[in-house]
């Protein structure tokens, strides 16, 4: 138990009497009992601990008791009978002794974990490391997982003779926790099987459990993924949901992504300084899509911001994104700009959302609501306050996934109400609940990013092809502005966002295959690119992938080569990465 | 300026689930040794300095009540409780259904309607979950879930305290103290909680609550 006063800061002392180190008395009131003390008679410790003991009831508080005067009379009472042996003196033989010299004699190991030999340890010494830390390192004495148990003492030992000096003066290391093995089970407690991570839930869990959906891992979130229908597979499941929402109507529980109120005078001047583009013009009902940039000029996340009314707000950002952007906009308020006044409040709990989306949409929503929703005047990209099936609600007219999309708020206490209405009107409609498994070929089609997928942090808007998000002219500069103008940000041979065309239209890209310019290199090959999001589209009959690619936004119509783990080399044209719907009329009508 | 409106349908008759409607209903969170329920408040969500006298006003004008004059504390009276959740952010717990009126009122009671006048408020009554846990257990449960010392010097009635619950966090409050009377732990506590977090806790605190 030596190590516990070293961790508290004493220098175990050497006792050549016991042949062992003893804790030294840098903790004024540690108290070593038994063989922490060099004590191992059984009577003795007894003693001992009675002792330490009464004086640690004393200390604690305990001063009313009149234990010291007690002493003997407590002994008498605990104390068992214990037979007494006597023990020979502990005799120390560290180094057996060798005709040769040490360097010279069989090998002589000494730390039976790390195959440190006595001649190590003396090289060690010969070297120059005179340190009983230094020799620790030179030869890696007592790293092993008993952290020096078995060979620490007979090589400090050799050390001390090495040279010509006492074990006292040669030393101990210290040790670190945890010096007794701590269980894994004592570490994970109660942190294991459904416990082991949160699980994050909509309002709406058990509705996607009662339609028989799959669940994804989204962060800590557990979001639908696909419904399959009686047998069908994933790849099934997709293509029908994907046809549903392009020829009809989809439902899609959007509840997870991060949400942040923001309400204040400068709440504008603020969007301006962290987003890439400009707010100062955004009118009351209105929203707009922004890319956020960390100061190297990269993109870190994205969503849609509405302005609620003058001085008041409501972010989203990415479901993986939400807790990071929220302590990214309360840092740069608190740390940088705390003049400007503008308050942040997390809301994605508050708000369920239900995103219907498709030709069918407004059909649909026209069922259960009585605001107008003629598309003159509740354009694309507005946002209404809405009575919906008699649940308050926000309306935004977004879509991720280019068809006429509304995004329905609800408070999240009556999610389910509004969620059950929504399958029961959608039946004229044939309302299909679609997952993120769809909603990623869907936003795949459209070329709309992923951030996390799409981008690795090493990507400007420019990279992106977005230099539309990117306001040019705001009076004051914005985070990412200075970083994404560096000369190596400028250059035209960085990896762009593009998107590629099998020349075998069945063929879907494997996510992460590697992009050439010339087949049949020799290996190594030269890498331009990789493939950051690949899908086959039932809309569009064909595979579709986003990829990054050096050069690619002025390489649109080349070929490129993929070659994969099977041999394969597949090749590929460089496109839009917009493939389906390129005017964005869907999405407006 | 403000988006400020009510969230509540005028129809009572309208559904509504609170965060812990699914999982108290397929796991019973209660035995002979504790008993955790979830009771509804209307919960308003203000970000202010201390300094804004105009709004400290119209608080005190609507709720009666002043900012806490301290960090971790809570403050109520017959109608209304207001607990301390950082320098500048506070939680305001009305009777269920109030919400809106009251977030109207002391919007409207801000007599200084200059554009400096700097607060936020806002309805997260769906956000979070305001769960009572009490019985004899209810301390090693709530020992085994946080590091915080909760010993009645450290965690007195009064104080709110915004920490670690296994994985998540909640803001933590005991609500009554032990009676003297009894040697059984009989304290109670209340547990704040996002919604997205409950069926963990809710689940976390079953496993808690079923050994000593």
């Amino acid at each position: 138990m030596l190590h516990l006063s070293c961790h508290t800061g004493g220098r175990p002392i050497w006792s050549d009497a016991l042949c062992a180190f003893l804790a030294d008395d840098f903790n004024k009131e540690m108290q070593c009992v038994g063989a922490a003390n060099g004590q191992y008679a059984l009577d003795k410790i007894i003693e001992e601990s009675v002792i330490a003991g009464i004086n640690a009831a004393k200390l604690s508080g305990n001063e009313n008791h009149d234990f010291s005067s007690n002493v003997n009379k407590e002994l008498d009472i605990l104390k068992p009978k214990v037979e007494t042996y006597l023990a020979s003196k502990a005799q120390a033989i560290f180094h057996i002794p060798h005709a040769k010299a040490t360097f010279m004699a069989p090998k002589q190991f000494v730390d039976f974990q790390l195959d440190v030999t006595a001649a190590g340890i003396e090289l060690a010494v010969a070297e120059g490391f005179e340190s009983i830390e230094h020799v620790k390192r030179y030869t890696a004495l007592g790293f092993g997982t008993d952290q020096g148990k078995i060979s620490n003492i007979n090589g400090m030992a050799i050390v001390a003779k090495k040279l010509k000096q006492s074990i006292a003066e040669t030393g101990t290391t210290i040790f670190r926790p945890n010096y007794t093995p701590v269980t894994f089970d004592a570490i994970a407690g109660r942190n294991v099987n459904s416990f082991f991570d949160v699980e994050r839930y909509t309002p709406l869990h058990r509705e996607h459990i009662k339609l028989g959906a799959l669940f994804e891992d989204v962060g800590q979130w557990k979001r639908p993924w696909y419904y399959p229908d009686d047998n069908e597979t994933m790849n099934e499941a997709v293509a029908r949901e994907c046809l549903a929402v392009r020829s009809g109507v989809g439902l899609l529980d959007a509840s997870t992504l991060g949400k942040i109120d923001i309400q204040g005078k400068d709440a504008r001047e603020f969007l301006n300084r962290v987003y890439t583009n400009a707010w100062s013009k955004l009118p009351v009902g209105r929203c707009r899509y922004g890319l956020m940039c960390g100061e190297d000029g990269m993109v870190f996340d994205d969503g849609v911001t509405a302005c609620l009314a003058e001085n008041h707000f409501i972010m989203t950002t990415t479901t993986g994104g939400a807790a990071h952007v929220y302590q990214w906009l309360e840092i740069w308020h608190q740390t940088e700009w705390p003049e400007l006044d503008v308050y942040f409040t997390t809301v994605t709990d508050q708000w369920a959302t239900m995103t219907i989306s498709g030709p069918k949409a407004r059909f649909l929503l026209a069922k259960m609501t009585d605001i107008d929703l003629n598309p003159e005047s509740f354009k694309f990209m507005d946002w209404r306050e809405a009575d919906v099936v008699g649940v308050p609600s926000r309306i935004f007219r977004i879509s991720f996934t280019g068809e006429q999309s509304y995004e329905i708020n609800v408070p999240a206490n009556y999610a389910v109400v509004v969620w059950e209405k929504l399958l029961e009107y959608g039946q004229e409609f044939e309302l299909t609940p679609y997952g993120t498994g769809t909603m990623h070929v869907l936003r795949a089609e459209k070329g709309f990013i992923i951030v996390g997928q799409d981008t690795d942090g090493s990507v400007t808007p420019a990279d992106l092809n977005m230099g539309w998000a990117v306001a040019k002219n705001k009076p004051f500069s914005f985070i990412g502005q200075r970083g994404m103008n560096r000369e190596d940000c400028l250059r035209e041979d960085r990896k762009q966002l593009v998107g590629l065309k099998t020349k075998h239209p069945n063929q879907v890209l494997p996510e992460g295959a590697q992009i050439i310019l010339q087949p049949n290199q020799p290996i190594p090959m030269k890498m331009v690119g990789h493939v950051t999001s690949s899908y086959f589209s039932a809309a569009l009959g064909h595979s579709i992938a986003m990829a990054v690619v050096k050069n690619g936004i002025n390489k649109l119509g080349d070929s490129v080569y993929l070659p994969l783990d099977n041999g394969e080399t597949v090749e590929a044209n460089i496109c839009s990465p917009i493939f389906y719907d390129p005017e964005g009329a869907k999405q407006n009508v | 300026m403000y988006n400020c409106y009510q969230q509540t349908p005028s129809d009572l008759s309208i559904k509504k689930q609170l965060s812990m409607y699914h999982i108290s209903t397929e796991i019973k969170a209660s035995n002979a040794h504790y008993l955790l329920e979830e009771v509804e408040y209307g919960h308003l969500n203000i970000r202010v300095g201390r300094e804004n006298r105009c709004f400290t006003q119209a608080l005190h004008d609507v709720t009666g009540l002043q900012l806490p004059k301290t960090s971790l504390q809570v403050v109520q009276n017959d109608e209304f409780r207001l607990y301390w959740i950082s320098p500048d952010e506070f939680l305001l717990l009305v009777a269920v259904g109030r919400e809106f009126e009251i977030e109207k009122k002391i919007r409207a009671n801000i007599k200084n309607t200059d554009s400096a006048n700097h607060y936020a408020i806002l309805n997260v009554s769906s956000a979070q979950a305001f769960l009572k846990l009490s019985g004899s257990r209810a301390q090693s449960i709530i020992k085994k879930s946080t590091a915080y010392d909760i010993h009645p010097s450290n965690l007195p009635v009064g104080k709110a305290v915004t920490t670690t619950f296994a994985k998540t966090q909640v803001i933590l409050c005991r609500t009554k103290e032990k009676d003297l009377n009894t040697t059984s732990n009989s304290e109670e506590y209340s547990i704040i909680v996002r919604r997205s977090f409950s069926d963990y806790v809710w689940r976390w605190i079953v496993d808690a609550g079923k050994r000593e």
